[in-house]
């Protein structure tokens, strides 16, 4: 049969799976072991199933994964969001646009201990979504904020997108995970900025009519929590869920902390992205033992953070914690080992390569070709979560840019700022439907507050695309 | 049925505890290994051999469980739109075809683990490791997780076919009383 019929086969396959609920991990194997079938025989496709699963899994760096997952979930459990959020707004409350920019430097601060934007959002979004409105933002301001502040916690390391990034393209961990750090940092910064400007005519000051402050208050009230759609309740709780967090966690986790909680909050981030980051550029040890060393840190915090609360607490969090890691690691595994059959027929069908030779011999200009791979992005994220979009579009379109003669470490760290975009872009946009699940704001509202700040990432994408040193300039240290 | 789902799922959470632990150990192995070096004694040797052994223990004794609990992306915007008969069968659909998947698995890499055992299989580097208990946990792994296949799709199919399933979608039952306990929190009830 046609390699080309037989490609087209598989996507046809694959999209009906998708609709059919089949898990993403699943309906890639499925569609990688028919394309095997027909392209040579049942028997190549049974051995490629006996061997992908162990030959994906028993590789040591990928030990990576598990440990920055540990570490989230250590972070989650220990409460860290909530405290890392009071001592930021603590300290900007005076300045313009002040709760605003402590959530988005809350986020990228617990994004630099989780690798997960959804987790951020939600811990994150519980606490500050209900802060902001009771400190007059109107609540589609609010929510946006906490919706687009979530995302960097895929763009700053430790990053799980990134570890798969490399495992799938090839590319080395290390160099995409400190790549993300500069546009990780410009991002938060251009959001601050933009939350600054905008504080003016989306912040009701303080003594406003009391009709005004009641409007506002109104978009936070908790029977606007049932105008969320069902689809978007079901994603929320399933984007939670996939992300290893209990609703009840976050229900039960608003209660004040201290002063000298939040400072110490802090320090712990502080410790735990100190560790990372040294062995990322010591060479003391390696950038897969310091997610490990990060996971005791962050262990021994929930320790000691949570002590008083008595042992029986502590035992329940760090259970919770160590299982929801085992069970979202296996996710994520699912996923590479489906990915991992899928492009094993591609490799046979010479997809990659054949895709590459066409799109070289385009006649297009190779900066207008990454710009295309760049915006088919969007309406992909609009339909498929994060890790899927990698799974699937990574060993396309990452062999071509090559090819093109552009940086994979540099086109690394677009791709994941559009996949960041694709987060908040409805229908699917997993961060905002967590945010108004956490929140209790209502979907559109968040969709509506979260558009403004697209611009503001796309613009982030614009410049890291003209000046490619903003994430190179950093591996290149990590480099000499 | 409702007997055989509890076991299961009895056995699905007892292998995630061990993944968990696995876990753990893969974070300990790797420390001691850093603070060995540090110390100026060295690698820990047989470290790299175990923490990838590790990692797949961790990855296949925690995969039924992952299905148990619906961790599994999948994607529900299309079914949450259908009329609920419709997205029943769809949905049903999609399991027996998810099951024959991971049987296939199941079979093959159950294949590989007893040729593995026979042979003896082990790593070459400065430990001899065996692969044989890998390759036999991702064939246990599989075939539990083929059961859990089967048993979230009549779970779902049932649920879907009582009356009070209609007013919650799609939502399994965790995530619905997830849901449940947070609009409680919001009025400062804990369920």
């Amino acid at each position: 049969m046609n390699p080309d019929l037989i490609t087209a086969i598989v996507f046809g396959l694959f999209f009906v799976l998708l609709i059919s609920e089949v898990p993403v991990g699943f309906a890639l194997a499925i569609s990688g072991a028919l394309g095997i079938t027909l392209l040579r025989d049942a028997d190549l496709a049974t051995s490629t199933l006996g061997s992908v699963p162990f030959r994906e899994t028993s590789t040591y760096s990928l030990a990576i994964i598990p440990m920055y997952i540990l570490l989230g979930m250590f972070a989650l459990h220990g409460r860290l969001a909530e405290r890392v959020y009071g001592f930021a707004a603590r300290v900007l409350r005076r300045v313009p646009g002040g709760l605003g920019i402590a959530t988005v430097g809350a986020c990228a601060g617990f994004a630099a201990v989780s690798g997960s934007s959804v987790a951020t959002a939600a811990s994150i979004g519980k606490i500050s979504v209900h802060e902001m409105v009771k400190g007059g933002y109107k609540a589609p301001f609010a929510g946006g904020i906490v919706a687009i502040g979530g995302t960097l916690g895929i763009l700053i390391p430790p990053s799980v997108a990134m570890v798969l990034y490399g495992v799938i393209a090839r590319e080395s961990i290390s160099d995409l995970l400190v790549a993300g750090v500069v546009p990780g940092v410009l991002a938060a910064v251009a959001y601050s900025v933009f939350i600054a400007v905008r504080s003016r005519s989306m912040v009701v000051p303080a003594g406003a009519r009391l009709e005004d402050s009641l409007v506002v208050a109104g978009g936070g009230s908790a029977s606007t929590s049932a105008a969320t759609s069902s689809v978007g309740t079901d994603a929320a709780a399933r984007g939670l869920h996939e992300a290893g967090i209990d609703l009840r966690d976050l229900a039960a986790s608003t209660e004040e902390s201290t002063s000298g909680q939040q400072v110490r909050g802090v320090l712990w981030i502080g410790l735990i992205f100190g560790a990372i980051v040294v062995g990322m550029f010591s060479g003391l040890f390696t950038v897969i033992e310091s997610a490990a060393i990060g996971a005791v840190i962050a262990l021994v915090m929930l320790v000691v953070e949570n002590v008083r609360g008595g042992v029986r607490d502590v035992l329940t969090r760090g259970r919770d914690a160590i299982l929801e890691a085992a069970s979202v690691t296996s996710m994520a595994f699912a996923l590479v080992i489906g990915a991992g059959v899928l492009s094993t027929y591609l490799v046979m069908a010479r997809i990659p390569m054949r895709l590459t030779e066409f799109v070289v011999d385009l006649d297009l200009p190779p900066a207008v070709i990454v710009v295309l791979i760049l915006a088919i992005l969007i309406p992909l994220g609009m339909f498929l979560e994060t890790l899927s979009i990698l799974v699937i579009v990574v060993p396309l379109v990452h062999p071509v840019v090559v090819e093109l003669g552009y940086d994979g470490v540099w086109f690394a760290v677009l791709f994941v700022i559009m996949l960041e975009i694709g987060l908040v872009t409805p229908p699917i946009g997993m961060n905002t439907f967590v945010v108004s699940m956490t929140s209790g704001l209502k979907l559109e509202e968040v969709f509506q507050g979260v558009l403004p700040f697209l611009l503001v990432s796309l613009a982030v994408v614009a410049l890291v695309f003209t000046f490619p040193d903003l994430a190179l300039w950093l591996p290149g240290q990590l480099a000499d | 049925m409702r007997a055989i789902d509890e076991w299961v799922g009895r056995v699905s959470t007892l292998l995630a505890m061990l993944a968990a632990v696995c876990t753990l150990a893969i974070m300990v192995t790797m420390v001691a290994d850093v603070a060995n070096r540090v110390s100026g004694r060295g690698s820990i040797s047989g470290a790299y051999e175990l923490v990838t052994m590790l990692l797949v223990m961790v990855v296949f004794l925690g995969i039924s469980y992952s299905e148990r609990t619906e961790t599994n992306v999948r994607v529900t915007l299309a079914t949450s739109k259908m009329p609920r008969a419709v997205a029943r069968v769809v949905r049903t659909f999609g399991g027996l075809v998810s099951f024959v998947i991971v049987a296939w698995f199941a079979r093959t890499t159950w294949d590989a683990a007893l040729v593995s055992m026979e042979r003896g299989e082990f790593t070459q580097g400065l430990v001899d490791f065996p692969v044989w208990p890998s390759r036999l946990v991702i064939a246990v792994g599989f075939t539990l997780l083929a059961l859990e296949v089967l048993l979230g799709t009549w779970r779902r199919w049932v649920r879907a076919g009582t009356p009070a399933a209609s007013s919650r979608g799609s939502l399994p039952d965790h995530a619905s009383q997830a849901t449940d306990v947070v609009a409680d929190g919001e009025q400062g009830v804990r369920a």
